[in-house]
């Protein structure tokens, strides 16, 4: 009897999960927490088989006016995060998170890194296939293995030194920012292997998706430790899941060391738990945030 | 300083005779190349054959080259380009032979300031010196990655310097000690316990409890030969 009681219990406590997995290859289902920003922007809770996984914060990108601003060092003895609190102050962030990899020996980012238009790292990583480029607020992710065009420059091919230069170029007389990282998942297909089955860790990723018409931008984070693949995996199979999705870019953000994250105020968890990374924001070696600019 | 080093040695490149049979011998190859299109000639030069007449640290010459080209309406820059990334595909870096990539590093350096001595600031001289300055940063990362050479050699640890001194960064790996000195003087307390408790929990127990069997161990036999000794006296008695 007290088996049986408990069995009832369990299978009714994982009642709403168990609905919410529409494909039951998808591992992960989605608990909406909290709506905020004038219902621009949704806190959900992720779970894997009905046990917490993480969360996610999804971001209406509509008719850019969702807008990004990239800290990629401490400058004048101010680091990063008293640069992005000075910044933000008259603004009102969605969210922050840290974005590109560090260099371990200096906290310099690793790879192609400039910030507004100053070079602070000239170093093209070619084992690093995306590049994040921020142009007037604006946050465009291309895949650095094939030929792309940049509307501002033209078709650029980055194995190529001479598009690369007119990149660094372009960016330093134009005021934009760049960094690298991994990119995970590109319109659609995945584009990691079971070879970055490496480390079980924390994971972070970025995520632009095309859903019924809206554009979101999303960051997922996983809390519980993950290999990068299974991570990439199952979130694209999650957004897959919904109808009418196509998952424009999927890039890796760092976490590690450098695992900062963190949300307006009025965003929370369903337990009201304050969505946040591992690491004390003013220890962050880069930071990535979000907001709104309706003009 | 830095500018100062640079500039002389600019000047002395420009200073250095001007192979005036190479630039003919261009000439000569753009003339029965003249039926292809501008924009396909950059592509179909026989740039192998061409790169032992000039010697691609003469700025002069280059310039020469560059403008003559232009003239005829054919991108210069872009020809010049690929002539050095012909060169760049052909050249084995070899970082048991530092002294050579160091020249390699000087032209870039050269190239990289091209608008402090030349008329005009020229797009490809920046270019050719990101060129130079990748493929090196790029050699020396996976060098190291692989452990093929190690950071605590001085001219390796001098070419990091002269890359960094042009924000090329490369990861120099640090060991696991020295990391854990720096995170505890940056004070990621939080961290440390996280990297413990994930990687080295298991090994940590397994030592403790080696530790703690050796002890054991250690004081069973002491224990035991304090027995003897006192039986063997007893005995004696």
């Amino acid at each position: 009897m007290k088996y049986l009681l408990l069995f009832s219990f369990f299978i009714t406590s994982n009642i709403p999960s168990l609905m919410e997995i529409k494909n039951p290859e998808v591992a992960l289902s989605e608990t909406t927490c909290q709506t905020g920003f004038s219902s621009n922007v949704t806190v959900k809770a992720i779970q894997k088989y009905g046990r917490p996984y993480g969360y996610s914060v999804w971001m209406k990108a509509n008719n850019n006016q969702l807008k990004a601003q990239y800290f990629a060092q401490s400058l004048h003895n101010q680091s990063v995060y008293n640069r992005y609190m000075s910044w933000q102050s008259p603004k009102r962030t969605i969210a922050f998170t840290s974005a590109a990899y560090t260099l371990s020996d200096n906290y310099t980012s690793k790879g192609l890194t400039i910030e507004n238009g100053a070079v602070i790292n000239s170093n093209f990583d070619s084992e690093m296939d995306a590049l994040v480029v921020l142009y007037r607020g604006d946050i465009l992710i291309f895949d650095t293995k094939n030929p792309f065009h940049f509307k501002e420059i033209g078709q650029l091919n980055l194995s190529n030194g001479f598009a690369r230069q007119r990149l660094i170029s372009w960016s330093r007389s134009n005021g934009a920012t760049v960094f690298q990282t991994h990119l995970l998942v590109s319109d659609n297909e995945l584009k990691i292997t079971t070879a970055a089955r490496k480390k079980i860790a924390r994971r972070k990723v970025l995520v632009q998706i095309s859903k019924n018409y809206e554009d979101y931008t999303i960051i997922f984070y996983i809390k519980r430790g993950e290999y990068l693949f299974d991570a990439a995996q199952n979130i694209q199979s999650l957004l897959q899941s919904y109808s009418n999705v196509t998952i424009k870019s999927m890039i890796n953000l760092d976490t590690g060391v450098n695992d900062v994250l963190g949300l307006d105020g009025s965003l929370s968890l369903c337990n009201r738990q304050e969505v946040k990374g591992r690491e004390q924001p003013n220890l962050a070696t880069n930071i990535l945030s979000f907001y709104y600019s309706y003009n | 300083m830095k500018i100062t080093a640079t500039l002389f040695f600019s000047i002395l490149l420009l200073c250095s005779s001007f192979n005036s049979t190479a630039l003919q011998s261009l000439d000569g190859t753009l003339d029965s190349l003249a039926t292809s299109d501008q924009e396909n000639l950059v592509k179909v030069f026989p740039y192998l054959d061409y790169l032992d007449s000039f010697s691609l640290d003469n700025v002069r010459e280059l310039e020469r080259t560059r403008v003559l080209l232009d003239e005829k309406n054919i991108d210069g820059g872009r020809f010049l380009f690929t002539l050095f990334d012909h060169y760049w595909n052909k050249q084995v870096l070899d970082f048991n032979n530092v002294d050579t990539l160091q020249k390699a590093l000087r032209i870039a350096e050269i190239f990289s300031v091209a608008d402090k001595y030349l008329p005009e600031d020229v797009f490809v001289y920046n270019a050719v010196s990101g060129l130079i300055f990748n493929a090196i940063a790029d050699t020396l990362q996976q060098l190291i990655n692989t452990d093929q050479v190690s950071v605590s050699d001085s001219k390796i640890d001098h070419l990091i310097y002269l890359l960094e001194r042009h924000q090329y960064y490369i990861d120099v790996r640090e060991n696991n000690w020295s990391k854990l000195w720096r995170y505890t003087q940056e004070g990621r307390f939080g961290y440390i316990w996280h990297k413990f408790n994930s990687t080295y929990k298991k090994q940590f127990y397994i030592a403790l409890a080696i530790m703690v069997f050796l002890l054991a161990g250690g004081i069973w036999l002491f224990i035991r030969k304090r027995k003897r000794k006192i039986l063997l006296s007893q005995n004696k008695k």
